[in-house]
């Protein structure tokens, strides 16, 4: 049974006369417990896809089925709820309040849930306990981006999205916060969706979908997801 | 500048209208407050100086003890600098209205001088001005006077004060033919007098020709200066002491003149008037003392005739007197004598007759007893005859018969014894024969007897007879000789009658001679009496004749003696007038309302520094706030440019721009509708006390300037200092987004018992405030000052408050003031008591006396607007007036220790209880101890009790009496006044309600300053709080769209941004606040008018509106400001690189 499925989903801009398709008719389903992993090129529709599934934005036209609620004809009350109790956000600019320690940070996004995980705990898992009285200044770029998926950890979403968490990180850090967020996803049975202009990554995913010019011209499931540490780029 | 940068400049402008308008808005309301205010004053003193112009109004009023004359005209006219010279006369009478006596100042029409330009010239409002005597023009407009229409007649009383008004004036009614303004009188001030309560309530101007002084009694001159001084100026005020000096030695020198042609030919007239009075008076005395003389001498000799005269006379009478004593004597004698002759006469003829009549009694007795005694004797004789004849034919036969019988039976008898021999019969016989013895022994007896008797009888008969002869012989001698005396007699008293009718005859004429003698001079004395009097009469009438004239003619030497001396006198008082001639020479300065109109410009002035100068300050602020801003935004676009080879001049020169538009705009926008709108309404509001026309606009160049140029630099400024520290940066770091400000730990975390009971937003606001302390700063000055504003605002407001609440209420409890037209002597107020008492209305009442007073204190002289009060019983005072202190309402008592006096003049004085000041008034002068400070308002006041009134001054003050009314409603209040003004005792009768709604009526028109202040202060906190806000959303923009994709509800979203608001907001109202008390201080105080204590009490409920307002305001912007947080866009928001 799919988590996520997404029917014949269009977002288009109007530009004056010229109406642009961003996000141009796609269909796919994402299931739950998954590692999905969104690819293709700057301006593919990838992170239109993402903030309409995170409920940040609204389609134009099609059907957006979350655990099968047509999350498409939500107002603007129901599409905050939903954020609020079902997904978990992780931005490639962390966008943590840069006026909270970290653990402030993650209870920022835990007291508003109805069973949060426990701040310390979520920041446990992300290995950053004795940071937690930090503020997000003290922290350098992985460390922030781990506070920012303690922060959406802790919220205990159905559904993790993260856009481009690793976009402004070096390397190594890169490869550890895709690591925590494997982890996660298997450790936890979170589902993930990921987005990156990286294809390199793809191979640790369940699903990969890539994406250009707003349509999907892959839609394939890994066999054998490989661990992050095996994948090189 | 290329082609590029202007479109992105523009295209900026566009872009951010919200924060391009806000920044305009501010700079608006700060220029447009700033030059509008500013703009007051200059076009307030433009009105003013155009009015004066175009009046001609004058730059001196001379004004002298001894009057001026034509010489003394020309003298000024011929001074330097002098243009114009125009002699006018004025004098203050009272009107006679219903409703009491009003001062009113008479001045004469302006009339030109020779080839002088007329000065003062009036405003004529309605009908015309005055073409022949008796003709009247009124003033405008009346605050305490009566409002004339045109054909009204306006009465003056014949006298003002101690002066015959008929000497000044030379008619006392007057036909209103017009109503102007003048420009000598261009606020409600009108001066004051000497006349009825000493306060000018109106002027009125008449013509010439009404007045009927023989010098002109002021001179108005306009000095070459003033054409090229403007009013007010400095310039005026230095050339006016220039030219006053030079006036003041004409003065000096005309006074000379004056001292020698006038004092001293009119000292030496009346030193000769004085010698001529005495030499006369001398003479006439002494002509009188002759004529006095004369007429005592006359008196004298009159009364020595008279009386001479009169002692004749009384001799007369008295002789005539002895005369009448000696006739009536005479006459007594006479009649005594004759009566006494005739009563012996009387007696002698009733002798006589008594004699005759004894006679004839003893005649006819002895003719009867003749008569008698012949009849009896013969009577006798025939008894004796018939007696005896009877006796010898029947008794003596009988007897004899008997006396035989009886011896026959005797013998008889003596024979039967003789033979009887029985003793029986013896013894009978015997008894028998004595009885018949007996018996013939009887009738002998019997017989003898009767012979006897009968011889008897004869002879008795016979002597009776002889007798009888004798006596009848006798008798008739007798009678016969009594006859002949009677006869005698009778001759003797015929004569003696004769003799005495003679006598009579001769007594009585000369009785009636010496009468006669008698009467003619009784005649000839009352003929003297009557000449004596008529002499008398004459001679007194003379006399009175020649007293009447000598009195007539000295009543009427007195009478011409006592015009002279009182010509002298009057002379002597006009001379000592005359000895000190001093010429006053007045400036504009004092004209009332003069001064006071340029104090009030400046008051506005000085607002307008303060007010607006803040306002400018907060707008800045905001401005430098938001420029600051909306650099640090375009940090990467500034980097590109840079990047791109843009010079640092064109980069700044964008902003500069930027700023620039929005500052010019708003400044223009501002000024326009500043100086279009706040001169207008601010001068409305001084319309009420000023009457010289309507304001045109003068915009206050260099203030416009000064708002505009304020605003452009520092936004301006602004915009480089902050572009430069951003063109610091390397392009490729301003390209990076900038490292958002850390976190920090604030203080309170520390406090850890706080901070864990602080709820998550709670903390999460606690330390955003810290973390943009400089947005903190600007927010909380930019509400601090609006809110400021608005407690100043109201405060002002309050300030005017207790001018009509405590001032009426609380320390004015009376109704109304009566006004007594003697002044307010004893008898005034026993009368005025009196008629009070019997007023059922009348709730309590007391006396209180008022004059003008001049306070001294150091070097500090106090001389307009204050007086003294004397409480005539300090006890009563408490009900009608209440002396307390402001701040803890603490009644004050008077003592004779000292005087209590109000907190203005306390204040301004720097007076404390128990120092000691200087009065002087007409009373007189003194000194004496301060022994409290009171709550007053209006005017300023020294109140005493009288007892220590007279020990300072030794007499008794002059009382108005205050009423307090059980019903104070408008009807009975009308109901006191008409009745009391019936009454020709009482002058007056005033009521606090008439002067609370006067002055209501002006305060209302600053209401409308206030209200303007009130609405710019608001609009100021909207549009600083609209903007800062609008910074704070931007600047956190992210944290928004991270809490809006971390599911928080708008409302969640949005109350983190507005908790932060309302403290910060409710930081800036609790400066603000405080900073409200000391704004409001100070500008209570810099717009204080002068004898005028506004409240220094901001009410509570100012402070509340004040916050609230400001609160109102915040959570307005809030609530727009959700539109904007709600608009966020999380996408766009988050994808952006700042």
């Amino acid at each position: 049974m799919s988590l996520v499925e997404f029917k014949n989903v269009y977002k288009r801009y109007k530009m004056g006369e010229v109406t642009i398709n961003a996000v141009d008719g796609i269909s796919f389903k994402i299931n739950e417990g998954e590692f999905a992993i969104v690819v293709g090129a700057s301006g593919a529709g990838k992170t239109t896809v993402l903030n309409i599934l995170g409920g940040m934005d609204n389609c134009s036209e099609g059907e957006i089925c979350v655990r099968d609620k047509d999350i498409s004809k939500f107002d603007d009350k129901q599409l905050i709820e939903y954020r609020r109790f079902d997904i978990g956000f992780v931005f490639q600019f962390y966008n943590l309040v840069q006026n909270l320690t970290a653990k402030e940070n993650v209870e920022l996004a835990a007291q508003i849930c109805k069973d949060p995980l426990d701040s310390e705990k979520a920041l446990e898992s992300v290995g950053l306990l004795d940071r937690k009285d930090n503020f997000p200044a003290q922290l350098s770029g992985g460390e922030q981006q781990r506070v920012s998926i303690a922060r959406a950890l802790a919220k205990r979403p159905g559904l993790l999205l993260c856009d481009e968490p690793t976009g402004a990180l070096d390397y190594n850090t890169g490869r550890q916060i895709l690591k925590l967020l494997q982890d996660t996803c298997r450790k936890e049975k979170m589902t993930v969706v990921l987005i990156t202009h990286n294809s390199a990554i793809t191979p640790m995913a369940d699903h990969v979908i890539e994406m250009k010019s707003g349509k999907i011209i892959r839609d394939v499931y890994n066999e054998n997801p490989k661990n992050v540490e095996e994948i090189e780029w | 500048m290329t082609k590029a940068l202007v479109k992105n400049t523009i295209r900026e402008i566009k872009n951010s209208k919200a924060r391009f308008i806000s920044i305009m808005a501010i700079i608006a309301l700060g220029v447009g407050f700033f030059a509008g205010i500013k703009a007051t004053a200059p076009s307030m003193y433009n009105l003013a100086e155009t009015y004066f112009r175009e009046q001609n109004l004058m730059d001196y009023r001379l004004v002298s003890t001894v009057g001026f004359d034509e010489d003394d005209i020309k003298a000024v006219s011929k001074t330097d600098g002098v243009s114009d010279v125009m002699p006018s006369y004025y004098c203050d009478v009272l009107s006679n209205s219903d409703s009491g006596a009003d001062v009113v100042r008479l001045i004469a029409l302006p009339k030109s001088y020779e080839d002088n330009n007329i000065i003062n010239e009036l405003v004529l409002k309605e009908g015309r001005f005055p073409e022949k005597r008796n003709e009247i023009v009124v003033e405008n407009s009346t605050i305490t006077g009566v409002k004339y229409k045109i054909g009204d007649k306006v009465v003056f009383a014949d006298t003002a004060g101690d002066t015959d008004v008929t000497t000044e004036i030379n008619s006392l009614e007057y036909t209103v033919v017009g109503i102007a303004d003048s420009p000598l009188y261009i606020s409600y001030q009108r001066g004051s007098t000497n006349v009825g309560n000493g306060k000018i309530s109106e002027y009125m101007y008449i013509p010439h020709e009404n007045f009927v002084y023989e010098r002109y009694t002021e001179l108005y001159v306009k000095a070459d200066f003033s054409k090229n001084c403007l009013a007010f100026s400095d310039e005026y005020t230095s050339n006016s002491e220039k030219a006053s000096e030079i006036l003041e030695k004409t003065a000096g020198v005309r006074c000379e003149v004056f001292k020698k042609d006038v004092i001293d030919k009119s000292e030496q007239e009346l030193q000769s008037a004085k010698d001529d009075y005495s030499k006369e008076k001398q003479k006439a005395d002494d002509e009188f003392a002759k004529a006095e003389k004369e007429i005592n001498d006359g008196r004298e000799e009159l009364k020595e005739k008279t009386d001479e005269a009169q002692s004749k006379l009384n001799e007369a009478k008295n002789q005539i007197e002895s005369g009448k004593d000696g006739l009536k004597n005479a006459t007594d004698a006479y009649y005594t004598q004759i009566s006494n002759a005739e009563a012996i006469i009387n007696e002698k003829e009733s002798e006589l007759e008594e004699a005759r009549g004894e006679y004839e009694t003893a005649k006819a007795a002895f003719d009867k007893e003749i008569s008698a005694a012949q009849q009896q004797l013969d009577e006798g004789w025939a008894e004796y005859d018939k007696s005896y004849a009877e006796f010898k034919n029947t008794q003596e036969p009988q007897l004899v018969s008997g006396i035989e019988q009886a011896q026959s039976a005797v013998d008889s008898l003596n024979n039967a014894i003789a033979s009887e021999t029985n003793p029986e019969i013896l013894a009978a016989l015997n008894q028998q024969l004595l009885q018949a013895q007996q018996t013939l022994d009887s009738l002998t007896a019997q017989y003898n007897q009767a012979v006897l008797t009968f011889e008897q009888s004869k002879s008795q008969l016979d002597s009776s007879q002889s007798e009888f002869d004798a006596k009848k012989a006798e008798g008739q001698a007798q009678l016969d000789s009594a006859l002949e005396q009677i006869e005698q007699g009778s001759a003797e008293l015929e004569a003696a009658k004769t003799e005495l009718e003679t006598q009579k005859a001769e007594g009585y004429n000369q009785l009636v001679q010496a009468q006669s003698e008698l009467d003619s001079a009784q005649s000839q004395y009352d003929d003297g009496v009557s000449e004596l009097e008529k002499q008398k009469q004459e001679g007194q009438k003379k006399l009175d004749d020649a007293q009447k004239e000598y009195d007539d003619k000295k009543s009427e030497t007195d009478e011409k003696f006592a015009q002279a001396q009182k010509e002298i006198d009057d002379a002597q008082s006009e001379s000592d007038k005359l000895s000190e001639p001093k010429w006053y020479v007045f400036t504009r300065d004092d004209n009332p309302g003069y001064s006071t109109f340029s104090l009030n410009a400046d008051k506005i002035d000085a607002v307008a520094t303060v007010f607006p100068v803040f306002f400018l300050l907060v707008a800045v602020l905001v401005c430098v706030t938001t420029m600051t801003r909306l650099i640090e935004e375009k940090r990467t676009e500034i980097g590109t440019f840079k990047a791109l080879g843009y010079g640092n001049f064109n980069i700044v020169f964008k902003f500069v721009i930027y700023s620039g538009i929005a500052a010019i705009t708003g400044s223009a926008v501002g000024v326009v509708l500043g100086v279009t709108t706040l001169p207008f309404i601010i001068y409305n509001a001084y319309k009420i006390m000023y009457y010289i026309g309507d304001i045109t606009l003068i915009i206050n160049v260099p203030s416009v300037i000064l708002g505009i140029a304020a605003a452009v630099v520092c936004t301006a400024a602004v915009s480089v200092i902050v572009c430069m520290r951003s063109l610091a940066h390397k392009p490729s770091s301003l390209m990076r987004p900038k490292t958002p400000k850390s976190g920090k730990r604030i203080l309170l975390e520390y406090i850890t018992p706080l901070w864990k009971h602080m709820s998550f937003t709670a903390k999460l606001t606690a330390r955003n405030l810290f973390r943009y302390k400089s947005r903190l700063c600007m927010t909380v000055i930019g509400v601090a000052g609006c809110t400021a504003l608005i407690v100043a605002a109201f405060g002002l407001l309050n300030s005017f408050d207790p001018l009509t609440k405590d001032q009426f209420e609380t320390i004015y409890k009376y109704d109304a003031v009566v006004v007594a037209k003697d002044g307010g002597t004893k008898e005034d107020v026993d009368y005025l008591t009196e008629k009070i008492s019997g007023y059922d209305n009348m709730s309590d009442y007391t006396f209180v006396s008022q004059e003008d007073v001049t306070v001294e204190f150091k070097e500090n002289i106090k001389e307009d607007g204050t007086y003294l009060s004397v409480v005539q019983n300090p006890e009563e005072l408490g009900s009608l007036i209440s002396l307390h202190t402001r701040k803890d309402k603490k009644e004050l008592s008077l003592t004779d220790d000292g005087v209590l006096i109000n907190e203005k003049l306390a204040d301004e004085f720097g007076i404390k209880t128990g120092d000691i000041i200087k009065l002087s008034s007409d009373s007189g002068n003194s000194e004496v101890k301060v022994c409290g400070i009171f709550e007053q308002y209006l005017n300023n006041y020294i109140y005493m009790p009288s007892s220590l009134y007279k020990s300072l001054y030794g007499k008794d003050a002059k009382y108005n009496m205050l009423v307090k009314l059980k019903d104070n409603s408008e009807a009975s209040e009308e109901a006191l006044s008409s009745q009391f003004l019936k009454d020709d005792k009482i002058a007056a009768v005033s009521f606090i309600n008439s002067s609370l709604d006067d002055f209501r009526n002006m305060l209302n028109s600053l209401n409308l300053v206030v209200l303007v202040m009130i609405i710019c202060a608001a609009a100021l906190a909207f549009v600083v709080l609209y903007n800062l806000t609008n910074i704070n959303i931007a600047e956190r923009v992210r944290e928004i769209a991270t809490f809006k994709v971390l599911g928080f509800y708008n409302k969640e979203t949005s109350s983190f941004i507005y908790k932060e608001n309302i403290v910060l907001t409710l930081l800036g109202i609790a400066a603000g606040l405080v900073m409200g008390v000391f704004l409001t201080e100070f500008i209570v105080q810099t717009i204080e008018i002068d004898n005028i204590m506004f409240g220094r009490q901001i009410y509570f409920t100012s402070y509340l509106y004040a916050a609230g307002l400001t609160l109102l305001f915040s959570l307005l912007v809030n609530a727009v400001m959700s539109f904007k947080i709600k608009s966020v866009n999380m996408v766009e928001s988050l994808k952006s690189v700042e």
